[in-house]
């Protein structure tokens, strides 16, 4: 049981926007769609939201055409002469849900959401975290089928978009929600979602999990806008990747060709443990703490090369790097 | 430091605007008022409603400017509304052009738009009629009503009504629930522009009215020219009453329809 989107193709100004879009949403579940900018992802959403109708293609929900999701915007978009209250009833009033019940509904709803003392209060006179927080409520008093997410934490600050992200998480559980989460923050959407989908050019590329997607990229371009990798050119010829940096054995996706690239991520690299793919040996150029590992710049011959290492190495020093496990051709 | 500045400055704009106002006042309900005093000497306070008693050309003339400066109102806000909305929501390649056109009749000069707008409308039998002066007026009134909603409209920059949508708001109630409440500062703007600019129309009321409209400021003009200030002062009195009772009353509404849509409906 899920959402569907079969074919979707959006099309504006002679612009091909998204490319015949088939794409599965679980229910009870979050989907993050990852992407760059410009890559379709809002109008994808608006779609979901039935705020634009597609060129092409079905949206449907148990095999029937789905209603539109409700959407929690990047802006927030609270309505400014309405009060937080109002703005969280805006959308029962539409609906026609009797005054009594909608007071009810949007106390329980406000007090879901640590927000019950900000009631009477105009946006204006909220935070941006508070704002946020009233922009969830009122899409989740609506009790939807699907909540659709545009880029909603991208102005908060880390500690508050943290904060939000578990909080959106724990609503997900305790309402049973089906969540489209669109993002171009990678790790962002790793911590929240389920299933991440790669939407690139206006196409999806892949959609795995977060684990997943990181192993095996299905493709470069993937590969490439994941990013934390380094990418080394060389030759694919009998089974073997050939480079000035590496020759050895190396997975081969499906469309690897003569020309190939070696998929490094920067986290695939060992130092201490030996395993039977030896890479390189390199020289410390450069270390820096990122908060959790060290990051080291390595010259290797003439190529210079990023890793991410727990132990620490001092610059100058030269050791031999080893992959993790087989690495990935492309 | 800042505070002192902008206070002087609104000190300043209050004078520059209020001036005028009190002058007219004192000059309606003054006597004896001759260089070298200051004030007048002697005051009538019933001065302006004894002149409405007597003068019989005021009352018609108030329902003359009411009804043609009400008439441009509406007729510039059914023009001008829908198109500030669409002229901010849409991207077109033709904005450019309806820019130039919407602000034609400003760079033009009235008289010669009035002249030639005066043969076609005799052609059309409009000359000398209420809809033709009103037709004419609003052209004057278009450009400064699409001005102040797009500005008041664009401050948000946000498309509210795909909000509502969204939150399953039909396109009448986004319109009613969201969109007029939110330019309702550019409403008050533009009827207050309108109804200023119509009823203040000298040269298009006389030529396009044929004569048949004798509005506040076309008898204003003969008294003025006579010498006749009193009487010309008590006109002005008369004038800004008219002018201020429907631009209150239209702001009153509107403000109390947005305080219940906040506070009573929701």
């Amino acid at each position: 049981m899920s959402f569907e989107l079969q074919q979707i193709t959006q099309q504006k100004q002679h612009q091909q926007i998204l490319k015949q879009i088939d794409l599965t949403i679980p229910e009870q579940q979050i989907l993050a769609i990852l992407g760059p900018s410009g890559s379709g992802k809002t109008t994808l959403l608006r779609i979901l939201g039935g705020l634009d109708q597609p060129t092409g293609g079905v949206f449907l929900h148990r095999g029937q055409p789905a209603a539109p999701g409700i959407l929690v915007f990047q802006d927030y978009r609270l309505f400014p002469f309405l009060t937080v209250a109002d703005n969280v009833a805006f959308g029962l009033k539409m609906q026609h849900v009797a005054r009594q019940e909608r007071d009810q509904r949007v106390t329980t709803m406000l007090a879901q959401l640590n927000i019950t003392e900000l009631a009477q209060r105009y946006p204006s006179e909220i935070s941006g975290g508070q704002q946020q927080r009233v922009a969830l409520a009122r899409a989740l008093v609506l009790a939807p089928q699907l909540l659709l997410l545009d880029e909603p934490f991208s102005s908060l600050d880390e500690a508050l978009r943290l904060e939000m992200l578990q909080l959106v998480q724990r609503l997900q559980q305790t309402l049973h929600l089906t969540v489209v989460f669109v993002t171009h923050y990678k790790t962002e959407a790793y911590l929240m979602a389920q299933q991440v989908a790669i939407l690139i050019d206006g196409q999806i590329r892949q959609v795995a999990t977060p684990e997943q997607l990181d192993q095996t990229p299905q493709n470069l371009t993937v590969a490439q806008f994941l990013g934390h990798a380094n990418f080394i050119t060389g030759r694919w010829q009998q089974q073997r990747f050939h480079s000035v940096l590496y020759t050895g054995v190396a997975q081969a996706t499906p469309m690897v060709a003569e020309n190939a690239t070696l998929y490094v991520p920067y986290a695939g690299l060992l130092t201490v443990t030996p395993t039977k793919w030896c890479a390189f040996t390199g020289t410390v150029c450069s270390c820096q703490w990122n908060g959790q590992t060290y990051f080291y710049q390595l010259q290797v011959q003439s190529e210079t090369l990023w890793v991410l290492l727990p132990q620490k190495l001092a610059p100058g020093q030269t050791t031999t790097f080893y992959f993790e496990k087989e690495p990935l051709v492309y | 430091m800042k505070k002192q500045i902008s206070t002087s400055g609104l000190g300043l704009i209050g004078c520059l605007f209020g001036l005028p106002a009190v002058v007219i006042l004192l000059l309606a309900i003054g006597r004896h008022w001759y260089v070298p005093y200051l004030l007048p000497q002697r005051w009538d306070w019933l001065a302006i409603f004894k002149f409405w008693q007597q003068d019989s050309t005021l009352w018609p003339a108030v329902k003359a400017s009411l009804s043609l400066g009400l008439g441009t109102v509406g007729l510039t806000l059914l023009i001008a509304y829908p198109m500030a909305i669409a002229l901010v929501k849409y991207q077109t390649a033709l904005k450019g052009i309806l820019n130039v056109l919407i602000y034609a009749p400003l760079i033009i000069p009235g008289i010669a738009l009035t002249t030639s707008l005066d043969l076609t409308f005799i052609q059309l039998h409009l000359t000398g009629t209420w809809l033709g002066v009103v037709v004419v007026q609003t052209l004057f009134c278009l450009p400064y009503a699409i001005k102040l909603l797009v500005d008041n409209l664009a401050i948000y920059q946000v498309d509210y009504e795909a909000v509502a949508q969204n939150l399953g708001a039909s396109r009448w109630q986004s319109f009613w629930q969201i969109t007029l409440p939110l330019s309702r500062d550019g409403l008050i703007g533009a009827v207050t522009m309108t109804l200023i600019v119509a009823m203040s129309q000298y040269l298009t009321t006389l030529l396009i009215g044929d004569g048949n409209y004798l509005t506040l400021a076309i008898n204003m003009f003969p008294l003025i020219q006579g010498g006749r200030y009193q009487a010309a002062a008590c006109y002005g009195v008369v004038f800004m009453a008219t002018l201020l009772i429907p631009l209150g009353l239209f702001e009153w509404v509107l403000k109390r329809k947005v305080r219940r849509l906040a506070h009573h409906e929701l």
